[in-house]
């Protein structure tokens, strides 16, 4: 054990460099007939080389994980911005088509021959479309006042393809079947009228733009309507 | 004094534009100083490649962020020692060295049996000594650190990477009259604490069965 200890404590005067030239030369002879001491010395490098190895490695291993971490945490957040980002377009394309469609909706102000002007207090002809089954996928729904017992729409009625037009007449006319007729004379539409219905609702795209003619069968009023774009 | 005016397009690297690239003789010095900006290069432009490759062994066993890690630290130590020769690109090199480290892998998972028993490129140091280096790693996290610290010391450790990097036999260890005057003790006590410290590392070391098996298959 002394002899091990004296050992390890010349090793270290060697590799110091604090041996003397001729303890120097004693160690190296030492070393080439001592299997032992070789072996001995050879361990103590083999250790400072892998311990020197291992140090450094870790040292270098904790800068890589480093930016690792810190490249990976980069890329998190520039995603998460581009994500925020995305995002609000998202949302601002999504309200603006909202929007858009809260104003085209509105319904236009369309009235009957009686109904000269807003200002006077009449309700428009036209009402907000409410979702119900009979207006389908149109916007506007043309429809009289209850109070008029007279023809509608008739020739100051702005009509337009994409409109429901519901038709009114006097409640002492007593005709079964509803006529409509294009310029050229030909029946565009014909509709029978239950008794005591005083109104009929024709679904938008049955009229295209063009002069139209309506009456009733048997009947000699014959109503003139315009429909555009 | 005239400031230097920032690229104008610099701000495109913060979103992965306008991507720095680097010659070859630029990626081995950065790597060779240990640069923290190289390092960050090499992970951006080729980790990718190395994880496809680590990816494509479809093994449950690999992890492709340990085998870059351990990749980059073992091509980066050969650089620094000068024991890349610079036959090939940086690239080419750590994707070997990766390449063997799943080999490796897979095989002690006992998933992989080599056709070719040297699968290791030439330019590799002995694969045993990576194994001691990298067991001796996880024995002397097992030492306290007062003796991490002393033994650290007088293995030439204090000025980090660049302290030591040629082992000669008889030079490379600091005085003890030196780590005194940085422990601010005496340098008796220097050498006492050294020994004792050396001592537990040895018993660790030698008394470890895993390191004893490798070294009996190591050229050391």
């Amino acid at each position: 054990m002394k002899n091990l200890d004296n050992d390890i404590d010349l090793i270290e005067k060697f590799l110091d460099g604090s041996l003397s030239e001729n303890e120097e030369a004693a160690f190296r002879e030492r070393l080439a007939n001592d299997a032992v001491f070789a072996n001995a010395f050879s361990k103590r490098k083999l250790l400072q080389k892998a311990f020197f190895e291992a140090t450094v490695r870790s040292k270098i291993k904790k800068s890589i994980q480093s930016v690792m971490a810190e490249e990976n945490r980069r890329t998190t957040t520039n995603r998460r911005v581009w994500l925020a980002a995305a995002s609000l377009i998202l949302l601002a394309l999504a309200g603006s088509v909202l929007l858009y469609n809260s104003s085209w909706r509105k319904p236009e102000q369309q009235f009957a021959k009686e109904q000269t002007s807003p200002e006077n207090g009449d309700r428009a002809a036209t009402q907000r479309k409410v979702n119900s089954m009979e207006e389908y996928s149109n916007v506007d729904v043309l429809v009289r006042k209850d109070s008029v017992n007279d023809f509608f729409p008739d020739e100051f009625t702005v009509l337009k393809p994409t409109d429901t037009i519901i038709f009114k007449w006097p409640a002492s006319l007593n005709e079964r079947y509803l006529t409509i007729y294009n310029s050229k004379g030909e029946l565009v539409k014909k509709a029978t009228i239950k008794a005591n219905v005083i109104k009929y609702t024709l679904l938008p795209g049955v009229l295209k733009p063009e002069v139209y003619y309506w009456k009733f069968m048997n009947d000699s009023a014959l109503i003139r309507i315009k429909v555009s774009n | 004094m005239k400031n230097k005016k920032p690229s104008p397009l610099s701000h495109l690297s913060n979103l992965g534009y306008n991507k720095q690239k680097y010659t070859e003789s630029e990626i081995l010095e950065g790597v060779k100083n240990n640069d923290n900006k190289m390092y960050r290069f090499i992970y951006k432009s080729y980790y990718p490649g190395i994880k496809s490759m680590v990816v494509g062994f479809h093994s449950l066993a690999l992890d492709a962020d340990d085998i870059f890690q351990d990749g980059l630290v073992t091509a980066s130590r050969n650089v620094m020692e000068d024991r890349f020769r610079g036959d090939s690109t940086f690239y080419t090199y750590l994707t070997s060295i990766c390449r063997n480290k799943c080999f490796k892998q897979l095989e002690q998972a006992g998933k992989f049996r080599p056709a070719n028993p040297k699968i290791e490129i030439s330019e590799e140091p002995a694969a045993d000594l990576e194994d001691l280096i990298y067991r001796l790693t996880v024995l002397k996290d097992k030492m306290d650190e007062k003796c991490r610290q002393i033994i650290e010391l007088r293995f030439g450790l204090k000025d980090g990477i660049k302290g030591q990097n040629n082992l000669s036999d008889s030079g490379s260890n600091v005085r003890f009259e030196e780590i005194a005057t940085i422990l601010k003790i005496e340098p008796d006590n220097a050498r006492q604490r050294f020994k004792r410290c050396l001592e537990k590392l040895r018993e660790t070391v030698f008394n470890d069965r895993v390191w004893n098996d490798l070294l009996a298959t190591t050229k050391y």
